[in-house]
């Protein structure tokens, strides 16, 4: 049987083409719809927290990979909160997640959406909603000036990872507002000699239970703190203090590392306990209350 | 990709026609992996184990002896790779051998074990080790970070001197033997219905000449690594290791090997203590299924790490 051919002249085949060369040629034609990029954030929530709302509250921002920490200031009474970067610098309007520290409260993370606040500006605007769960507060201590930097991570940030570089003292440097249990906090010890890795000293996991070893864990009803000392007991309480020296660092960082348990070795911990000691280290403490 | 099949084949084609491969880790050769991530520089460490071990079994040979065990490990790990040159010593009773020349050729005694029993282990004595290995990031995604396998190529080296004295005249002569292996162990690792499974496929072959009772002997075998629990300050660990042995007139799986691990680390002196209970079954065509017990109790400590400056690299 002879099967009808449609046969293809260069004319045919260009006629084909004209449908995307319209979009393309409309595509053209549409004034630039760039994303909006500002500096300033608009803060609204959905209900009121509490019968006394903050005059100043910190917005803690993440833009790609940088962390910022700001206040935003209410002018009135009409619980709209307004701040502005204070290095300036820009990030799209409607691409960029922040959450609320409350100072004994904090508010999980959200999703900016572009605005034009009261004069007309570009804002990227964010609608908070109220978290009443107590939070906590991390004081980390060491006895040299040794660089730490920290990661905090909730559930509603999965992408989104604050962290902060200090150098460290015999003052303690304060991670304020944690959920525990809720956040992920872990602390990179001299990271600049650090090898690529994902997480540094684990002291809160995000479920609380201490399948990864954890510092620091609660109750389920977060009546009581647990802390976990380098032998894995618990100890319990209202306020959790643990002091550790470089080779428990050393040693608790590796068991975090392989909780399963068959990778951990001498040379591993050994390593580790080597580079704290080029670092400076001494002892850590860590406390939280 | 036919070259590189082409290339693991010649390279397999070379291990498996080797005389010689390698055996198991000693019960008190302790885990040196260390993940790559974890260092930004290369480091080198040396590491001293010291202990005792009743009913020494040396790579699926039974000693019969409670021994005095030590080791001197240096390790190198520069990126992906490590080096390793380990010096061991087990500390026993050598057995007297005697010599009776019967019909014009000689006849020990302790008789050696026929080619269808389990051999007898080396005596006592030293050990060199070489190793080389390369470690590999294998899976991951967003969530969760890639595992690291290690693939591990070993050869060792120990002497076996043996004194003859002959039952007719009781002159003394000597035997100067010596046992030589080369070995590959891949760290393998999967996951069933959502359960992770680690383990370790180890090939190895030992030979032994110049001594009483020469033998060769091919070991295939899986080691199974079950998550480790950690009870208190102690961690506990177990493995399953299932093996097939050539030389003892049992063909198949002939080797069954659980081992239990409990792990103490001092972190104030740096000192990790070790306690392994490795009960065996082994089979062989002479003797049928047969079961050893081997206790271990060690300790480590890295006596000296240098960690290289990383902008010299």
């Amino acid at each position: 049987m002879l099967a009808s051919r449609k046969i293809k002249t260069p004319l045919s085949h260009a006629a084909s083409l004209w449908p995307t060369v319209a979009v393309l040629l409309l595509a053209a034609c549409v004034p630039n719809m760039e994303a909006q990029v500002t500096n300033k954030v608009v803060i609204a929530m959905d209900e009121p927290c509490s019968s006394t709302a903050p005059n100043a509250i910190v917005v803690v921002l993440t833009a790609g990979n940088q962390t910022v920490r700001f206040l935003a200031k209410r002018a009135d009474s009409s619980g709209v909160w307004s701040g502005k970067r204070p290095d300036d610098k820009t990030f799209p309007a409607d691409r960029v997640k922040a959450s609320l520290r409350l100072q004994g409260s904090r508010t999980g993370c959200e999703r900016s959406f572009a605005a034009a606040n009261d004069e007309k500006e570009d804002v990227a605007k964010f609608i908070f909603h109220c978290d009443q769960r107590g939070t906590r507060n991390v004081n980390i201590t060491t006895d040299g000036s040794v660089r730490v930097s920290y990661a905090r991570q909730n559930p509603g940030c999965v992408e989104e990872i604050e962290q902060a570089t200090f150098v460290g003292g015999s003052h303690p440097h304060t991670v304020g507002d944690i959920w525990v249990p809720g956040e992920e906090l872990s602390l990179k010890i001299a990271p600049e000699t650090q090898g690529v890795q994902g997480r540094g000293l684990l002291v809160l996991s995000l479920d609380g239970v201490a399948t990864n070893w954890p510092l620091f864990s609660s109750d389920p009803d977060n009546s009581a703190l647990l802390v976990f000392d380098n032998g894995g007991r618990r100890q319990k309480g209202t306020v959790g203090t643990l002091t550790l020296k470089r080779g428990e660092v050393a040693t608790i960082f590796i068991k975090q590392r392989f909780p399963k348990g068959w990778q951990l070795s001498g040379n591993a911990s050994s390593i580790e306990d080597k580079r704290l000691e080029k670092a400076g280290l001494k002892t850590v403490t860590l406390q939280v209350q | 990709m036919m070259p590189s099949r082409l290339l693991w084949c010649c390279v397999l084609s070379i291990f498996l026609g080797m005389s010689v491969f390698g055996q198991p880790r000693p019960i008190f050769d302790p885990d040196d992996s260390v993940d790559p991530r974890q260092h930004a520089q290369p480091v080198f460490i040396s590491r001293l184990v010291a202990g005792a071990t009743g009913g020494f079994v040396d790579d699926y040979r039974p000693l019969h002896q409670n021994v005095g065990v030590a080791e001197l490990a240096n390790s190198f790990y520069r990126g992906h790779f490590q080096f390793d040159y380990k010096h061991s010593e087990v500390f026993g009773k050598d057995e007297p051998v005697n010599v009776c020349m019967c019909n014009g050729r000689p006849i020990y005694f302790p008789t050696p074990p026929s080619r269808d029993a389990i051999p007898a282990a080396p005596p006592p004595g030293r050990k060199e080790t070489v190793q080389a290995a390369w470690y590999h990031a294998s899976g991951g995604d967003a969530a969760q970070p890639p595992v690291m396998l290690r693939y591990r190529f070993t050869a060792s080296w120990r002497p076996i001197n043996t004194d003859l004295t002959s039952i007719a005249t009781g002159d003394v002569s000597h035997l100067s033997g010596r046992e030589r292996s080369l070995g590959l162990d891949a760290d393998t690792y999967f996951s069933v219905h959502g359960h992770d499974v680690w383990g370790s496929l180890i090939y190895a072959r030992n030979v032994r000449t110049g001594t009483t009772g020469d033998r060769a002997q091919n070991e295939f075998a899986y080691m199974s690594r079950f998550p480790g629990r950690a009870l208190g300050p102690v961690l506990v660990r177990a493995t399953l290791t299932f093996a097939g042995v050539s030389g003892r007139g049992a063909p198949g799986i002939n080797v069954v090997n659980p081992a239990f691990e409990a792990f103490w680390h001092h972190a104030r002196t740096d000192v990790n203590l070790h306690l392994v209970w490795s009960p065996l079954a082994m089979r062989s065509g002479a003797e049928g299924w047969q079961t050893h017990n081997q206790i271990a109790l060690f300790v480590d400590r890295a006596l000296f790490v240098k960690l290289f400056d990383a902008s010299r690299r």
